[in-house]
């Protein structure tokens, strides 16, 4: 019956390859990409922003710390050599203390937090991409 | 759950937001990239990358616009920049060549025995067409963007994406048209 319809008017044809067209444009063709493509893509990107966090704890307490003693550096330097040679006996004497705490400072902020996180993602992926 | 909402917990690192966003907008990307390179087997790596990018990039999105938008800018250039570095390949031009190809190339001589015929036959027009044309064919038909959306997604003026879809849709009718005025009121009778 549509046969009969369409044979005699240009309209109808017209009419039918919009239909059709519209049809088409509108529906999916694509073939879908893997089921594990979010979960996977997810957790890289969980991992990366956490990373990105730590690293940004990490040279904020880096500047916090750095700051002062670069600042109180400066006043000793311009405010006398005397006292200047004070503080550098005291340094003489503090410096295995003050190197153990920059060592466990250190291993804190930025080898257990962003040092170790970023060997094991890598190690991770790694091994991900061999299990492929 | 709105926008920010979703933004503000991926920021935070909670990894089922992560997966959620990417869930939620993996469609629109396949669908922008797997329309502009017609590669299947590089679409995944590019969607992945596209991801990657939303992410690092999320801290910069303000809300003034729907994230769906702004993740299919994204979308766009990334994958305007693959085809850019891949200009060799015939498949992957930016340029206008395929407006040609396809108002003077002969459709395929195939037997137009029912409607999967045409679906296939559109397939290879669209297929035949501008980067631009198709993305634009996809946003609009495919996502129902705006035009408006479409020209933030693209960088074209309004008045250019209305012509592109005008043209791009032209283009196809007169292929779909051949076909019918061939065989076409056997098909669409069924």
């Amino acid at each position: 019956m549509k046969e009969e319809q369409l044979f005699p008017g240009e309209p109808e044809r017209n009419e039918e390859a919009d239909r059709l067209l519209e049809q088409f444009l509108r529906s999916d063709v694509m073939s879908p990409l893997s089921s594990s493509f979010a979960a996977r893509v997810g957790r890289k990107a969980a991992r990366r922003l956490v990373m990105r966090q730590h690293l940004l704890e990490f040279l904020s307490y880096t500047a916090a710390i750095l700051l002062p003693l670069g600042v109180l550096g400066v006043v000793l330097y311009f405010s006398g050599r005397e006292q200047l040679q004070e503080w550098a006996a005291w340094w003489d004497t503090a410096r295995p203390f003050l190197v153990g705490g920059g060592g466990i400072l250190f291993f804190l902020l930025v080898a257990d937090k962003v040092l170790l996180p970023w060997l094991f993602f890598f190690y991770g992926s790694h091994k991900g991409a061999r299990g492929k | 759950m709105s926008d920010a909402e979703l933004v503000g917990r991926v920021l935070n690192g909670n990894e089922h937001a992560c997966r959620f966003l990417v869930a939620q907008y993996q469609k629109l990307v396949q669908h922008v990239v797997g329309r502009m390179v017609l590669q299947e087997e590089v679409v995944e790596d590019l969607c992945q990358d596209v991801f990657m990018k939303v992410f690092r990039r999320l801290h910069t999105f303000r809300g003034d616009a729907r994230l769906s938008t702004w993740i299919a800018t994204i979308a766009y250039n990334t994958t305007a920049t693959y085809l850019k570095r891949n200009k060799g390949r015939k498949e992957t031009s930016l340029d206008h060549g395929g407006v040609m190809a396809l108002e003077d190339g002969d459709l395929p001589a195939c037997d137009m025995a029912d409607a999967g015929e045409v679906r296939r036959l559109l397939q290879a027009s669209i297929e035949k067409l501008p980067v631009h044309y198709r993305t634009i064919l996809t946003l609009f038909y495919l996502e129902e963007f705006s035009y408006r959306e479409i020209g933030e997604i693209t960088g074209m003026p309004e008045g250019t994406v209305k012509s592109y879809l005008h043209r791009s849709r032209q283009l196809l009718k007169s292929q779909l048209e051949k076909v019918l005025d061939h065989e076409g009121r056997t098909v669409i009778s069924r």
